[in-house]
């Protein structure tokens, strides 16, 4: 966190560049629609018929039920009501911004007001790499490469002071978890600042993209080799060797995934959530 | 024959006496346990010398168990107490040789013994018998509960299933009292007696008499006579059972329970007339009640009670 | 102390600490769970059996889902270290259970064994086993007195809803 905050003032020159100033955008468009009105017919005014914008991925998406994953509590003692209240409240944050469906591996802009510049607006676009939390402290961070210096911030997913969340490209990765795209090469996790959105197929699956990373040489922040991690989209055959892959496997627990205490099945509670928040979206 | 037309006579007689002087409460009840008791001497001196008799035990973990009792002397109780304290305090009533026994009747031969309880797997006759000792209860209870001006007389009280709800006993209050209506404190006194007599834990005990002796017991009471002959002439055997609860002496076709203090929650729930019949307004009495070893939790209790305060009919 | 198994994963405190660590854990409660399917009740200590208890009837769900389920043979096969008992959980175990959704098993305190160590001790069984019952059945009279007024009474409440309809 303290190494994003660093990055932040950093690259604080590249983001002012890309401040919008709506308001005059707007007084533009008004002038000219007013200048064409009297020139067709002065006694009767006919509106404009409006056009139908039929989006099909909007629709394919739309289809396909998703519930997002900080609305299942966690398996824990808190109070029901505690998260009936903050899904109360999640929901009326949703009624007013779109917050789209997204994955770990999606590449997001998220649009977020200046605090120490008045009516300003930062734009951030990165690889989503993590997602965290549950209820409204729910948070994702997303890392991109500026000026050969790694960038990470962790967005509050209900922060009031976030305006807008595009969704440029959406993709599943083999992974729930990329912070090991820290010591990959940097060109994983590099996106282009000005990126068009990516219109997702037709189909409606969410894709998957089995890419496998290459990393940078040991020493890593964490030993990404280990069992506990479970990692699946790092070629490690590229830069470890046999002896030290099967080392790392007498850290393995085998018996963990018969386990059954530690089995959390949120199959029932997802139903349940999934019908309220529908119901809900829906008034 | 030659009995019935003594009865009949005897019958008159008295008739005759109680219209010219009518004697107070306290002496028609002294004057009933007067014979009661000369009757109960005269039968008991008929076996001047012990003999013994034996008394198979039967019920759960009394098999072969074998007491030698005395004739015409030992009761089922007196069985019981050799036993344990248990059977003691909650045994009901005795089944003799497959016939229902009041425990303080004594024991004539060697017979098969089976003490009865509420808990047994069928415990109808018990709850026959119970609700029977409950209607006398009240009858006792309403003839004692009004002052010496008011003449209270009971009737022969209807054998209502337990299903009912309720146990009633028939009663003719004094013709002065034909306009009054009990209120809630005049049923709740009639409780307080009642408990007052199951808190003295009295037994009943039977007697079996001839027609001319209960005659003699019942003569005041016109009504009890016509009972009497009524009784007399149903049994094949022509005896009577009378039964003696404290200084009370009343008539009964079955066996009742042992004693009063096998009552735990006992209440009286209602007073209802039944039109004027050949003695007077008839009127029912009505209560509801419960054994010490089936008690009932309190909303139960109220749901039962006020069940109990409906008019009970003959089925 | 153990309170519901609910609770305690909720705390965050799942499984006791037994045996030689948690591999050692899991495989002296697969061999115990394999001899409670066999014999149908058995006699271990008291906080083995607790354990026991949960992973016994989570086997009976998977098993539940039937013999063609992937994760459920998996399990079966894991847990249960003798082979020739995985027919019997799927054809004779999981359709005695079908009516019930909870509760297949019944945990009963023995006395502390005194041979050894004065170890608290338990019997675990499977609900609807041959043997004779734990605990004493109890018996229901509908003939005592309290009922039979009971029954009168609901019928009589039968009678008053029958006439106002």
């Amino acid at each position: 966190m303290a190494a994003c905050c660093r990055n932040l003032h950093k690259c604080a020159h590249y983001l002012r560049s890309v401040r919008l100033q709506q308001i005059q955008n707007e007084r533009l468009l008004s002038t000219s629609s007013c200048r064409l009105a009297p020139s067709d017919k002065p006694g009767k005014f006919i509106p404009p018929s409006k056009p139908v914008i039929i989006d099909k991925a909007q629709s394919a998406t739309s289809q396909r039920k998703f519930l997002s994953p900080e609305f299942i509590p966690p398996r824990q003692r808190t109070d029901p009501l505690k998260f009936s209240m903050e899904r109360k409240d999640m929901i009326r944050r949703r009624k007013v911004l779109d917050i789209p469906e997204f994955y770990a591996g999606s590449i997001l802009a998220v649009t977020m007001t200046d605090p120490n510049a008045n009516g300003k607006v930062n734009r951030f676009v990165g690889i989503c790499i993590q997602r965290g939390g549950k209820g409204l402290g729910a948070t994702f961070v997303l890392r991109n490469i500026i000026d050969n210096q790694g960038v990470e911030i962790c967005y509050e997913l209900y922060n009031p002071r976030i305006q807008q969340v595009e969704l440029l490209k959406l993709e599943k990765r083999l992974d729930d978890n990329l912070l090991y795209l820290r010591d990959a090469l940097p060109e994983y996790s590099t996106v282009e600042p000005n990126m068009k959105p990516v219109p997702a197929p037709s189909t409606g699956e969410v894709p998957l993209n089995k890419m496998k990373v290459r990393m940078r040489p040991k020493p890593w922040s964490k030993r990404w080799e280990r069992p506990k991690y479970n990692v699946q989209g790092i070629a490690f055959e590229q830069i470890l060797s046999a002896e030290q892959l099967e080392h790392a496997q007498k850290w393995a627990q085998p018996w963990l995934q018969y386990d059954m205490l530690k089995e959390y099945d949120t199959s029932r509670i997802q139903e349940e959530i999934l019908t309220e928040v529908t119901r809900e979206m829906g008034q | 024959m030659a009995t019935k037309s003594g009865c009949i006579f005897i019958q008159r007689r008295f008739a005759s006496a109680a219209a010219a002087v009518r004697p107070s409460a306290a002496e028609v009840r002294s004057h009933r346990n007067a014979v009661f008791l000369r009757e109960q001497s005269r039968q008991r001196a008929l076996f001047p010398r012990i003999e013994k008799i034996e008394v198979s035990m039967q019920g759960p973990g009394l098999e072969g168990t074998l007491l030698v009792m005395n004739k015409g002397m030992s009761t089922p109780l007196s069985c019981a107490r050799h036993l344990t304290e248990y059977h003691v305090t909650s045994s009901v009533l005795a089944l003799v040789d497959g016939e229902l026994w009041p425990l303080h009747k004594p024991l004539m031969d060697s017979c098969a013994l089976r003490l009865l309880t509420f808990k047994d797997r069928d415990p109808t006759a018990v709850n026959q018998a119970f609700w029977r000792s409950c209607s006398a209860l009240l009858g006792q209870v309403l003839e004692t509960a009004f002052k010496d001006d008011f003449t209270v007389e009971l009737l022969r009280s209807p054998d209502v299933p337990v299903t009912s709800g309720a146990f009633c006993c028939d009663v003719v209050l004094d013709p002065q009292l034909d306009s009054w209506a009990p209120s809630q404190e005049s049923l709740r006194s009639l409780t307080r007696g009642a408990q007052l007599l199951i808190h003295l834990d009295l037994p009943f005990e039977p007697l079996d008499v001839l027609p001319s002796v209960a005659l003699e017991v019942f003569s005041h009471n016109k009504c009890k006579q016509e009972e009497v002959v009524k009784m007399a002439s149903e049994n094949p055997t022509g005896t009577l059972q009378l039964y003696r609860c404290g200084d009370h002496v009343l008539l009964s076709s079955s066996p009742l329970v042992a004693r009063t203090g096998l009552c735990s929650q006992f209440e009286v729930t209602a007073l209802h007339s039944l039109g004027s019949g050949p003695w007077g307004l008839h009127r029912r009495a009505q209560g509801l009640s419960l054994p010490t070893q089936l008690q009932a939790h309190h909303t139960v209790w109220n749901k039962l009670r006020k069940r109990a305060e409906k008019l009970v009919r003959k089925s | 102390m153990r309170l519901t198994l609910q609770m305690l994963i909720s705390h965050g405190r799942v499984a006791r600490r037994m045996g030689l660590g948690p591999e050692s854990r899991i495989n002296m409660l697969r061999n115990i769970l394999t001899g409670l399917v066999r014999h149908e009740r058995i006699e271990t200590t008291l906080a083995r059996a607790d354990e026991v208890r949960f992973y016994a009837e989570k086997l009976i769900d998977y098993a539940k889902k039937g013999d063609t389920d992937e994760k459920a043979m998996k399990m079966a096969s894991f847990w249960l270290t003798e082979k020739d008992l995985v027919p019997k959980l799927f054809k004779v175990l999981a359709p005695r259970f079908e009516t019930q959704t909870n509760g297949y098993t019944r945990m009963a305190r023995l006395p502390n064994r005194t041979n050894l160590d004065r170890a608290k001790m338990a019997v675990l069984e499977y609900k609807g086993n041959p043997f004779p019952p734990l605990y004493p059945v109890k018996k229901e009279n509908e003939l005592t007195l309290i009922n039979q007024l009971l029954k009168g009474y609901r019928e009589d409440m039968a009678q008053q809803l029958a006439t106002k309809a």
